[in-house]
């Protein structure tokens, strides 16, 4: 059945207005889709950078490329891919309409690392050190070396901060200050207060011309519910900072960064409804952030929750800690493997508004694929190849 | 070499009849310097050859046998047993400046460098002593927008005033205790400020009438300027950086050219191969000395190094002369030994692109430099 179908396909027979024909035919023992499809034994065949056909069956490795499994790209909303102090405008702690992606090295080694370990798309935003630190962007991790090439998605969330990384590097003025960083906020309270005034500033703008300010109109944005905000909050204490904003404010979406103690009070999440970026497992169970602290049952609890979750590696370098390990470690918490793979797929993909493009494995979709040794995130398995729009892009055979 | 001179035969009585019908009534010649090589351009070397100098310019270019009959009485006569060369350009330099940049703004497009400018600066003396004899300068990287540079010589006069207008979106121009701090706020600034411009150094970028030359270190800093080249219409030079190979044909479509920094003894080999990458791929290539502690000397050395490096001599010699000058606007007054050009030239022991060389006298605009040379 199989075979009529690929070479229909490669002839181009069935094509409408003239598809590119298959230049690519991968089978594996199992095809993990992400959208609740999976097939034990599947191909997928891929026309130009899209995916052009999933079928069950497939060769069994005599000709064609082979693998135990196949899994959508991975998907970071939070890869710390920036360029450190330099993707951060000190000039304000509340910018509105920088770019994160202005920031953004292409040529950095990083990009290399993502890539092997399976991620192909990424959202980059500024380093956490304003209250609001400007708009991200969705760009792949590897294909052309123009960023405006790569890019799928610009501007597509504003992103922010609390907790205590927000106000580090500033010092108070006392008498008259020494240096740009002679500023609020020193503390998280400052912080808080500074989100909180933007946000009444822009309620004002939005009701009285006069009140209009520089960039209020992104903010105003977020208050209707257009651009999610992307908020770094790791502490108890500073997820109820986000979640009380959010309900002052009555934000439509919201999405938590680094949420490690999420789970300690869930009423209020419940209540005011966020969806979380959890950061990645600490064998000790201390983050890097804020040293909060992620129980390893955190996902298993979200999803029971029904939150929109999505896992981060948070761009660490270590092979141990890259995003496919934080899906085996969110299933050593109790998460199933289906789970786990669309909180490192789908589910960001749904979050950063480009699952239309990626994110799972669909004709249709951009060819962004991860080969597997073995089943996907488990400690024994590791990736040994990457398709990305259509090309191989890595392979370790 | 044979062949190269017979070449040669013919630009010179091309020179020779370009004279007689551009001006209407020739100068005299007052210099008749003949040398047992010429190197007229890169790649062109005329050998027993006679420069005719009048009037501050070049007259004449052709094999002394042909010119030497003809020469009024009075002209003073040098004859010079070696080489003889156009004066170098170095296609950024702020050698000179008081200063290179003012704090008073991160933004300061209209800030005029000339004003800087000391004809009388002893580091001109020692740069023309090393047979540089034409600068484009440049506002240092502190700014994102430095201001407008100008080309001029080390004579102290002045070539073009107004000659390009200096971007940095590198540290330290984003990395001060000021706006911007980052690549974000610095792109956006500029955007809006070359949106908003209608007069002034912006508006000149836009319509290309100013040259805007962009500071890069690596290639993230290559595709910004890319961007923002092509947003905007500019007419642009990328100044520094050693990895340009992966932009080489985007840099070509644009017509973008790059005015490195000084090569060392201790240049790598990426630096290399990114030179070589970009001569491949037709994209004009000068060397310049702004960035890295203006050392005149540095100039010769970066054209004999790219040479020894694998860059054909053609392009690595007008990488400090003609396509310096050409990068800095000046092109049709210096860079080349031709009819009609400024007199600015150098009179070498040896072939100038040996080290083993020197500088032996220094014409600006036909006069004798003072000073040694060395």
């Amino acid at each position: 059945m199989l075979l009529p179908i690929l070479l229909t396909l490669m002839t181009g027979e069935v094509a409408p207005e003239a598809a590119p024909p298959v230049k690519l035919v991968i089978s594996a023992d199992a095809v993990y889709s992400a959208d609740g499809n999976f097939l034990e034994g599947g191909t997928v065949a891929i026309a130009g950078t899209k995916i052009a056909a999933v079928v069950p069956g497939g060769n069994s490795g005599e000709d064609g490329l082979h693998v135990a499994a196949i899994t959508p790209g991975l998907v970071d909303l939070s890869p710390r891919i920036h360029a450190g102090d330099l993707s951060v405008e000190e000039s304000d702690e509340v910018q509105t309409s920088l770019l994160a992606a202005d920031s953004v090295d292409l040529f950095d080694k990083r990009w290399e690392r993502l890539l092997k370990s399976g991620v192909t798309t990424v959202m980059v935003s500024p380093a956490n050190e304003n209250c609001i630190g400007g708009l991200t962007s969705v760009i792949k991790t590897g294909g052309a070396k123009r960023l405006k090439e790569r890019t799928l998605s610009e501007g597509n969330m504003l992103a922010g901060a609390f907790g205590s990384q927000a106000a580090r590097g500033n010092h108070p003025v006392y008498g008259r200050p020494t240096d740009f960083f002679s500023r609020r906020p020193t503390t998280r309270m400052g912080t808080e207060w500074v989100h909180r005034k933007a946000f009444y500033d822009t309620l004002a703008a939005m009701g009285d011309e006069e009140r209009q300010f520089d960039g209020w109109e992104v903010m105003a944005r977020v208050i209707e519910g257009e651009l999610p905000y992307f908020v770094q909050a790791s502490a108890t204490q500073d997820i109820r900072t986000a979640l009380y904003l959010k309900e002052e404010f009555q934000l439509p979406s919201m999405i938590i960064d680094a949420a490690a103690e999420v789970m300690r009070e869930p009423e209020i999440l419940k209540r005011a409804g966020a969806s979380i970026v959890l950061p990645p497992f600490a064998a000790q169970g201390r983050t890097a952030i804020d040293n909060s602290f992620l129980p390893w049952n955190t996902a298993r609890q979200l999803v029971d929750l029904e939150v929109p979750l999505a896992l981060s590696a948070h761009g660490s370098a270590a092979p141990d800690n890259n995003l496919g390990m934080q899906a085996g470690y969110a299933m050593r918490g109790g998460l199933t493997l289906d789970e786990a793979l669309r909180a490192v797929t789908l589910t960001p993909a749904e979050l950063a508004g480009v699952a239309d493009r990626v994110g799972t494995i669909e004709v249709g979709k951009d060819a962004d694929l991860v080969l597997w040794s073995g089943t996907p995130f488990a400690a024994t398995s590791r990736v040994i190849g990457v398709v990305l729009n259509g090309e191989v892009v890595f392979t370790k055979q | 070499m044979k062949t190269m001179i017979k070449t040669l035969l013919v630009t010179a009585s091309l020179s020779l009849a370009g004279l007689a019908v551009e001006n209407d009534a020739p100068a005299e010649p007052n210099l008749a310097i003949s040398a047992s090589h010429v190197l007229v351009e890169g790649g062109v070397v005329l050998e027993d050859a006679m420069v005719l100098v009048g009037d501050g310019h070049i007259l004449a270019v052709g094999k002394a046998a042909d010119l030497e009959g003809n020469l009024p009485a009075g002209v003073q006569v040098v004859e010079h047993e070696g080489w003889l060369s156009a004066g170098l350009v170095a296609a950024h330099s702020t050698l000179g400046l008081t200063a290179s940049s003012d704090s008073t703004s991160a933004f300061m497009p209209d800030l005029a460098l000339i004003h800087g400018f000391d004809p009388n600066s002893k580091a001109l003396t020692a740069a023309r002593a090393l047979g540089v004899t034409t600068l484009g300068v440049e506002a240092s990287r502190a700014n994102v927008f430095g201001g407008t540079g100008a080309v001029v010589k080390t004579d102290g006069s002045v070539v073009r005033k107004r000659a390009n207008l200096a971007v940095s979106l590198v540290p330290p121009a984003i990395r001060g205790n000021r706006f911007p701090t980052s690549f974000g706020g610095g792109m956006r600034a500029v955007r809006e400020r070359f949106e908003a411009a209608e007069q002034g150094a912006l508006a000149d970028a836009k319509s290309g009438k100013l040259r805007t030359s962009f500071a890069i270190n690596g290639p993230a800093d290559i595709d910004r300027a890319l961007t923002l080249t092509n947003e905007f219409g500019l007419r642009s030079v990328l100044r520094g950086g050693d990895e340009h190979t992966e932009f080489a044909a985007e840099l070509k479509e644009a017509g973008i050219g790059v005015a490195l920094g000084p090569l060392s003894l201790s240049s790598n080999e990426r630096t290399y191969a990114s030179i070589k990458q970009l001569a491949k791929a037709g994209v004009p290539l000068a060397f310049g000395f702004a960035d890295n502690g203006n050392v005149p000397a540095t100039l010769r050395e970066s054209a004999a190094l790219a040479a020894r490096g694998g860059l054909d001599r053609a392009t690595a010699w007008n990488a400090v002369t003609k396509t310096a000058a050409e990068l800095t606007g000046a092109g049709d007054r210096v860079g080349r030994v031709a009819t009609g050009l400024d007199a600015d030239l150098v009179l070498w022991s040896g072939d100038p692109l040996l080290i083993a060389s020197k500088p032996v006298a220094v014409y600006i605009g036909g006069a004798k430099t003072q000073g040694d040379s060395h």
